[in-house]
C-alpha cells in the first residue's frame, strides 16, 4: 500500500499529512511509490554519488536545466576494466532527472568515490579506483585532466579505497589505500605533498577537517587524526570495542568541527564521536536492522546525521545537544540507556548502497541502491 | 477618528520614559511579577501593540556588564532591558545573522519561564474585545483575572503563567501586570495602581529606548501574516458568565486540538503542569465601576477594525524546528503542548493550514489553537533567527521522509551477506585489478583485512581438504576437524614406528640371509676346491656339471652387503660376471686386471655408472690351461673392489 496516494506535493498538505498518519499508524512502510522520491534508472549498478557544488555555474549541452538545480556524479559498479561515470540534472521545477549524455565518461574500474571540486569553477570532478583521476566537466565534454598515480618502480599502485577533497584548501586532496598508507595531493602541482603511513592495516576511509587536519578509518580498527604540520604522531580518537573489527566510512561533521561518525563492517551501529572526548563515543546509533552503509552529516546542521543500511533504510538522526553536553535531563538518561531513536525515516526497497547529503541543495539526500537512484527531499 | 487622536495624545503625555518608570515603581511596590502597558499601535490602528513593560520577577541567569551594585530597581529595569535586547536581536536575527550579541547580553537559554513569557508578549496585539487586554480596553473596565492557568482560553489566550492578571484601561491602552502567585481580587489594588501611576516617581537610573516602541511595531510588521484568519464574529465577544458559580470546566483534552496534536504530546519536553481542565474564570463584574479608573478617557466603542482581525500571526513557509531541550523553556498553553523537532513543523504547518481553512465550527478551538500557535510560533521565529545559537534541520513540506516510529517494522528483514558491495568497493578489488602480483605486492600481511569473498572460497577449498584426510585414515573415526588434525599426526607416526620395524626386521632378515649366504661360497669353495681337484683329474663335463650346479647356488646367493654385489657365474669355460658396486676411478682397469691374474680372459664388458654405482658385466673366457672357482673370482674381484672403498 503506498505511503502517499497520488497527492501532488504542492497543494493538499492537511490532507497528505493526515494521511500520513493513518499510514504511520497501520505502519506499511513500502514506499516505492512515494512521490517525494525521484528516481533515475541506470543500466547497471552504482555505488559512487556525488553531488556538485552549487551553483553549477557551466551550461551544459542540454541545459534547460537552471544552474541552480542539483547536479550529480554516478559511478557504476561493474566488476571489470570498463565502467561508466554519468553525469545527471535534476530539475527541482520539473522534479525530473535529466542526464546529461555529453558529459558521460568511460571510467577504468569502478570509482570507489567520486567527488566535486568544492568550489563551482573549476568544474573538476575527481574519481578514485586505482588511481585518482582528475576529470573536467567542460562544456561538451569531459575529458581526463590528470592522473595522480602513485606508482613508482612497480608500476604499480595499490588501489585507492577513499579520498577527499579539502574545503578550506581545495588544492589539497588526500587518499586512503589499502597499503596502510595516505597520500596528500596537491592538485595543482599534481604532485605528492606528502605521503603517510597511516594504519598498520588497510585504511578505508579518509576526511578533512581542517585545512591541514585529517582524520582515517582503517581495518585496525581505529579512527586516527593527523595534522599535517606534525607528521610524525597521530591521535586515536577511537577504536572499536573489539579488537580489529574494521571501521569502514568516516564522516567528519562539516559545520560543528567537533563531530565525527563511523561505522564498523556488519555492523549496525553508527558511532558518533567527539573529538575532544576520545575513546567514549558521545552516541551509537543503533536502529538500524541490518549493517550500516553509508553514513552523512547535515550540511548545515550541527546535530543531524543520516544514515543508510542494507535494510533499505535511510534513517535521519538528531543529537540532542543534552546528550553532547551530558546534561542529566530525562531525555538524556533515556538516550543514554535506550539510545537514541531517530526522527525521520525513509524506506527503499533495497539495500542502500550509498547515500550523499548535498551541500549545496540541503533539502536533498540522494542514495542509491541496485541500479537506481533515488533523490529524497528532506 | 477623534478617539484615536485622543489616545494618541494621552499616550503622548506619557513619555516613554516616564512610562517605563512608572510601570517599574508600580510593579515593585506591589511586589507583582511584571507590568506591560499596551497600547494603540502605530503600526496598525486599532490594535493593541506592546508597547513598554518591566519585568520584576524571576530571573535565571543574571548577566552584567560590570558587576556592581545596583539597587533593586535598576536592576530590575536593566534586566527589562535586556529582555528587550534579546528580543530585539533575536527577531533580527533575520536581517543580520552575522551579528553578534555582546557578550553581557542575554541568550534564550539564561531565561526562565516567566521570562520568555514575558518576551513573547512583545510580540503580541490584540484588536479591542480580543483578550484580556482588548476586551478591557473595549470596555474601558479593569478586568481581573485570578487563577489565570485555569482561565477558559478564550478569555485568556496568552500562554498561562502569571497566575492572577489584571488589565486596566488606563491613558489610551490597557495596562496589564501579572504575578505569578495567586491574588484575589481586590479593588482597592486596583486603585492603588492606577494612582501610583499618575504619581511622578522617583526617578530611576537607566535607560530609555524608544527604539522598544519602535521594535515592538517592527517585530509586528516583520511578523505580519499574508495571511489574518477571520475571527470575527467567533471570538470570545459574549460576556464572561457570573463569577459566582464556578463549574468544572469541560475537559479540554489534548485532542480538542483540530490535528491529533495530542499523538505528539509524548514528546513535549518541558514539565510544566498542563491544564486539562478548564474552568470558568473569575471575572470581575462590570459592576465594580467604581473601580474603574481612567484620565480623561473618552468612551469606548468597538473600534470600526474592519480589516483587521484577529491575533496578527507569523506564517511562516518556512517551517523552522526547534531543537533542543535547552531553548525552548516553554510554558504549556491550556491543553497544548509544543513539541521538539521535526514534528512542530508538522503540526505547527497543520495548525496554520487548518487554521487557514478554517471551519466555522472549528473556530473556538481554533482559537484556543490559535493563541498558543501565535506563542509557539513566535518563540519559534525569535528562536529560529538565532542562527547562532541553534541549529535546525528544515524539514519541507513535501519531505519524503516520515517521522520515525518504534513500530515501524522494516518490509522485509535482510538476511544477505551485510555490506556486500561495500566490502567488494574496498576490499576486493584486488580481484578485478590486474593479475596476481598485485595481490602479493600489496597484500600487507597474509590473511588480514584480505578479500572477504576470497577467503570465502579458501574456506570452502580448506573444508574439502579436511575430507581428504578422513579418508585415508580409516581409524580416524571423528569427523570434525579438530580431531581430524590431532589423529592425523598420530596416525602418522604409527606408521613410521611400523616402517621402522619393517625395516630392521628387513634387515635381519637380511643379516641371515646374509649369513646363509655366507655358507653357500664356503659350500662353493669346498665344492669348488673339490671341483678342481676332480676337474683336473676328471674330465671338463663333470666339473662343467658340478660347476652348473654350483653356478645356480652361486646365482642364487648373491645379496653383498652394502651394495656390492658380485655374481660369477660359469658355464664351460665362459665366465660371466655380474658386478655392482660404488664406483670409483681405476675400478674398472683394476676389475679387469684381477680376472686376468685369474686367468679369464675378458670377451666383452658391459659397464654403466649410474648415480655413482657401476654395473658391469663381463663376459670373459677361462683360459684353458687354468681352473678357477668362482668363489675364488669371487672374493678376488671383491677384494678389488674393496680395496680403496
Amino acid at each position: 500500500m503506498p505511503m502517499i496516494s497520488s497527492n501532488p506535493p504542492s497543494g493538499g498538505n492537511k490532507a497528505q499529512q493526515q494521511q500520513q498518519q493513518e499510514e504511520m499508524e497501520s505502519s506499511t512502510q513500502e514506499s516505492p511509490l512515494n512521490p517525494n522520491a525521484f528516481t533515475f534508472d541506470l543500466p547497471h549498478p552504482v555505488y559512487a554519488m556525488a553531488f556538485s557544488p552549487s551553483p553549477f555555474a557551466v551550461a551544459s549541452s542540454c541545459s534547460a536545466v537552471a544552474a541552480a538545480s542539483p547536479r550529480l556524479a554516478l559511478g557504476s559498479f561493474v566488476e571489470e576494466y570498463g565502467n561508466r561515470v554519468d553525469v545527471v540534472a535534476f530539475d527541482e521545477d520539473a522534479l525530473a532527472f535529466r542526464p546529461d549524455p555529453a558529459l558521460s565518461f568511460d571510467h577504468p574500474y569502478p570509482p570507489t568515490k567520486l567527488m566535486f571540486h568544492p568550489s563551482p569553477l573549476p568544474p573538476l570532478l575527481a574519481s578514485a579506483s586505482d588511481s585518482l583521476r582528475l576529470w573536467h566537466l567542460g562544456p561538451e565534454t569531459a575529458e581526463l585532466r590528470s592522473v595522480l598515480d602513485n606508482s613508482k618502480s612497480s608500476g604499480y599502485c595499490a588501489p585507492l579505497t577513499s579520498f577527499d577533497w579539502n574545503d578550506e584548501e581545495p588544492r589539497r586532496i588526500g587518499t586512503s589505500s589499502i597499503d596502510t598508507t595516505c597520500t596528500i595531493w596537491d592538485v595543482e602541482r599534481c604532485a605528492i605533498e606528502t605521503q603517510l603511513i597511516a594504519h598498520d592495516k588497510e585504511v578505508y576511509d579518509i576526511a578533512w577537517g581542517q585545512a591541514g587536519v585529517f582524520a582515517s578509518v582503517s581495518a585496525d580498527g581505529s579512527v586516527r587524526i593527523f595534522d599535517l604540520r606534525d607528521k610524525e604522531h597521530s591521535t586515536i580518537v577511537y577504536e572499536s570495542p573489539r579488537p580489529d573489527t574494521p571501521l569502514l566510512r568516516l564522516a567528519w561533521n562539516k559545520v560543528d568541527r567537533c563531530y565525527m561518525a563511523t561505522t564498523m563492517m556488519d555492523s549496525n551501529r553508527v558511532v558518533v564521536l567527539d573529538i575532544r572526548s576520545p575513546a567514549a563515543p558521545v552516541a551509537e546509533l543503533q536502529r538500524h536492522r541490518a549493517s550500516v552503509n553509508a553514513i552523512a552529516w547535515a550540511p548545515q546542521a550541527s546535530r543531524h546525521i543520516c544514515s543508510a543500511g542494507d535494510d533499505g533504510q535511510a534513517l535521519i538522526w538528531e543529537l540532542a545537544a543534552a546528550a553532547a553536553a551530558g546534561g542529566s535531563s530525562e531525555a538524556a538518561i533515556t538516550a543514554a540507556l535506550e539510545g537514541i531513536d531517530p526522527i525521520l525515516v525513509y524506506t527503499a526497497g533495497a539495500e542502500i548502497n550509498q547515500l550523499q547529503w548535498s551541500a549545496a541543495h540541503h533539502d536533498w539526500v540522494g542514495i542509491a541502491f541496485s541500479n537506481k537512484v533515488q533523490l529524497l527531499r528532506v | 477618528m477623534c478617539r484615536a487622536m485622543d489616545a494618541g495624545a494621552i499616550h503622548e503625555a506619557l513619555s516613554p520614559k516616564h512610562l517605563r518608570k512608572q510601570l517599574a515603581a508600580t510593579v515593585r511596590k506591589i511586589q507583582w511579577s511584571y507590568a506591560i502597558f499596551w497600547s494603540p499601535s502605530t503600526g496598525q490602528p486599532g490594535v493593541l501593540a506592546w508597547s513598554d513593560g518591566y519585568y520584576n520577577g524571576d530571573i535565571k541567569t543574571r548577566k552584567m556588564t560590570q558587576p556592581m551594585e545596583l539597587k533593586a530597581d535598576q536592576m530590575g529595569l536593566q534586566r527589562s532591558k535586556q529582555l528587550r535586547e534579546l528580543y530585539g536581536s533575536l527577531s533580527a536575527g533575520d536581517n543580520n545573522p552575522q551579528s553578534r550579541r555582546p557578550s553581557a547580553s542575554l541568550s534564550p537559554e539564561d531565561l526562565t519561564d516567566t521570562e520568555w513569557y514575558y518576551l513573547v508578549c512583545m510580540t503580541f496585539t490584540f484588536a479591542p474585545g480580543q483578550g484580556l487586554p482588548g476586551r478591557a480596553f473595549a470596555n474601558n473596565q479593569h478586568i481581573w483575572l485570578n487563577n489565570a492557568p485555569f482561565a477558559d482560553s478564550k478569555i485568556f489566550s496568552r500562554s498561562l503563567l502569571a497566575k492572577t492578571l489584571v488589565c486596566i484601561p488606563f491613558a489610551g491602552g490597557v495596562l496589564e501586570l501579572g504575578t505569578t502567585e495567586q491574588v484575589l481580587e481586590d479593588p482597592a489594588l486596583v486603585k492603588q495602581i492606577t494612582s501610583f501611576f499618575r504619581e511622578m516617581p522617583d526617578p530611576v537610573g537607566s535607560e530609555k529606548s524608544v527604539s522598544s516602541t519602535q521594535m515592538a511595531e517592527n517585530d509586528e510588521d516583520n511578523l505580519c501574516p499574508n495571511l489574518d484568519y477571520d475571527m470575527d464574529g467567533s471570538m470570545a465577544m459574549e460576556e464572561p458568565d457570573p463569577l459566582s458559580d464556578r463549574q468544572p470546566a469541560s475537559e479540554n483534552d489534548p485532542t480538542h486540538l483540530p490535528f491529533g496534536l495530542g499523538s505528539y504530546a509524548a514528546a513535549a519536553e518541558h514539565a510544566r503542569p498542563v491544564q486539562d481542565k478548564v474552568e470558568e474564570p473569575e471575572i470581575v463584574s462590570p459592576d465594580d465601576s467604581s473601580n474603574v479608573y481612567c484620565l480623561t478617557r473618552p468612551r469606548e466603542d468597538s473600534f470600526g477594525t474592519d480589516g483587521l482581525n484577529g491575533i496578527s500571526r507569523t506564517r511562516n513557509p518556512w517551517l523552522g524546528a526547534l531543537n533542543s531541550n535547552e531553548y525552548l523553556p516553554m510554558p504549556c498553553v491550556g491543553a497544548q503542548r509544543v513539541v521538539t523537532s521535526a514534528k512542530k513543523e508538522i503540526i505547527s504547518n497543520q495548525m496554520l493550514d487548518g487554521i487557514e481553512e478554517g471551519n466555522c465550527s472549528k473556530h473556538n478551538s481554533l482559537e484556543l489553537g490559535g493563541g498558543g500557535s501565535h506563542y509557539a510560533k513566535t518563540v519559534a521565529a525569535i528562536l529560529r533567527n538565532s542562527k547562532p545559537v541553534l541549529c535546525f534541520l528544515t524539514i519541507s513540506l513535501e519531505s519524503s521522509f516520515v517521522v520515525w516510529r518504534r513500530g515501524l517494522r522494516t518490509p522485509k528483514p535482510f538476511t544477505g551477506t551485510p555490506q556486500t558491495l561495500l566490502k567488494m568497493i574496498l576490499m576486493d578489488r584486488r580481484r578485478w585489478l590486474h593479475g596476481g602480483h598485485m595481490e602479493k605486492a600489496w597484500r600487507p600481511e597474509g590473511e588480514s583485512g584480505g578479500s572477504y569473498l576470497l577467503s570465502e572460497r579458501r574456506r570452502e577449498k580448506l573444508n574439502e581438504k579436511f575430507v581428504v584426510p578422513r579418508s585415508l585414515f580409516p581409524s580416524i573415526s571423528k569427523v570434525d576437524k579438530a580431531s581430524i588434525l590431532d589423529d592425523t599426526p598420530r596416525y602418522l607416526k604409527q606408521l613410521e614406528r611400523r616402517v621402522r620395524e619393517l625395516e630392521s626386521c628387513r634387515e635381519t632378515a637380511e643379516l641371515s640371509g646374509r649369513d646363509r649366504r655366507k655358507q653357500h661360497p664356503d659350500v662353493s669353495e669346498r665344492t669348488s676346491d673339490n671341483y678342481i681337484h676332480k676337474e683336473i683329474t676328471d674330465g671338463r663335463k663333470a666339473s662343467a656339471n658340478k660347476r652348473k650346479a654350483r653356478d645356480m647356488d652361486e646365482a642364487e646367493a648373491e645379496h653383498e652387503h652394502h651394495c656390492v654385489e658380485v655374481s660369477v657365474t660359469m658355464k664351460e669355460k665362459e665366465v660371466l660376471v655380474k658386478m655392482h658396486c660404488p664406483w670409483r676411478e681405476y675400478l674398472l682397469l683394476e676389475i679387469v686386471e684381477s680376472m686376468s691374474n685369474l686367468h679369464l680372459d675378458p670377451l666383452s664388458v658391459q659397464s654403466s655408472t649410474v648415480d655413482g654405482m657401476l654395473a658391469m658385466t663381463v663376459k670373459s673366457k677361462l683360459r684353458s690351461t687354468t681352473v678357477a672357482s668362482p668363489g675364488m673370482i669371487k672374493r678376488s674381484l671383491q677384494r678389488v673392489i674393496g680395496k680403496c672403498l
